[in-house]
């Protein structure tokens, strides 16, 4: 099991960054990915390559986060945690680089959970919409429809801040 | 007509600058503590099969199914005793006897 940890946690660690708002968080959903793994690994195929099995949960995962977050909001009427000011406590590598990355993450936090998991992998990981369709067992159509609204959503979101 | 994305857009600046951007490292030694203190799952043998008949949602399905058999079985077992009936009666009024 440890094997299997050290071999996969710095992809799933660079993927689940795209979707954690501070390392505190990413440190959860790593673990959570890891642990639901576990859970899950007698419904492993072994015809069905592991890193993309994983990587199916682990994008669960983070959808999950996402969900949670926006519940979270609506329920308790949090003052938007993901429009916090980006953690200063990690000093990154490339500053510039994780300015710009909590500013998409900030503006991707507007749009509906499903929306912003899509952009997210879309736009921070580069994913194809067929990619993406077939992580979630979504029809390319629905996903096409769905990039269409995200998009449309995410173009008054640039509008209103000068970025388009 | 569509416009094209404006390649220069601020946006776009954006996020080909946020596409850079790496991790921070993990706390590793939480993650193996927590893996390797999750139970394994073990494989499922046919007690665990014979229990999941009665998920709660194979209840429904069960109960519909069991009774259709039953209705059926009841059904079968009229009409044969309904067929026997004549002969029965025969043999009642003749003592058996041709």
């Amino acid at each position: 099991m440890t094997a299997l940890v050290e071999r996969h946690q710095a992809a799933i660690a660079r993927l689940l960054w795209r979707f954690a708002r501070s390392p505190a968080d990413l440190d959860d959903l790593v673990q959570e990915t890891f642990l639901r793994m576990v859970r899950g690994l007698p419904s492993w195929q072994p015809q069905q390559p592991f890193a993309h099995w994983l990587l199916r949960i682990a994008t669960n995962t983070g959808r999950d986060y996402f969900r949670r977050h926006t519940v979270r909001r609506r329920w308790h009427a949090e003052p938007a945690p993901d429009a916090s000011p980006p953690d200063t406590v990690d000093p990154a590598a490339d500053p510039a680089a994780r300015a710009a990355a909590n500013e998409v993450k900030t503006l991707l936090a507007a749009l509906p959970p499903d929306e912003r998991t899509l952009l997210t992998l879309h736009h921070l990981e580069g994913w194809g919409l067929a990619e993406i369709a077939r992580q979630f067992d979504w029809t390319l159509t629905a996903t096409k429809l769905r990039t269409w609204r995200a998009r449309r959503r995410l173009r008054a979101l640039l509008l209103d801040r000068d970025l388009l | 007509m569509k416009t094209p994305p404006d390649p220069e857009s601020a946006w776009t600046r954006l996020l080909a600058q946020a596409r850079a951007d790496t991790p921070p490292p993990l706390d590793q030694a939480a993650l193996l503590r927590a893996v390797r203190s999750e139970p394994l799952p073990t494989s499922a043998t046919w007690s665990d099969d014979f229990l999941g008949l009665f998920a709660p949602q194979r209840v429904l399905p069960a109960c519909l199914a069991g009774t259709g058999a039953l209705a059926l079985f009841a059904s079968w077992e009229i009409w044969s005793v309904w067929q026997a009936l004549p002969w029965a009666q025969l043999l009642v009024t003749t003592g058996g006897a041709p």
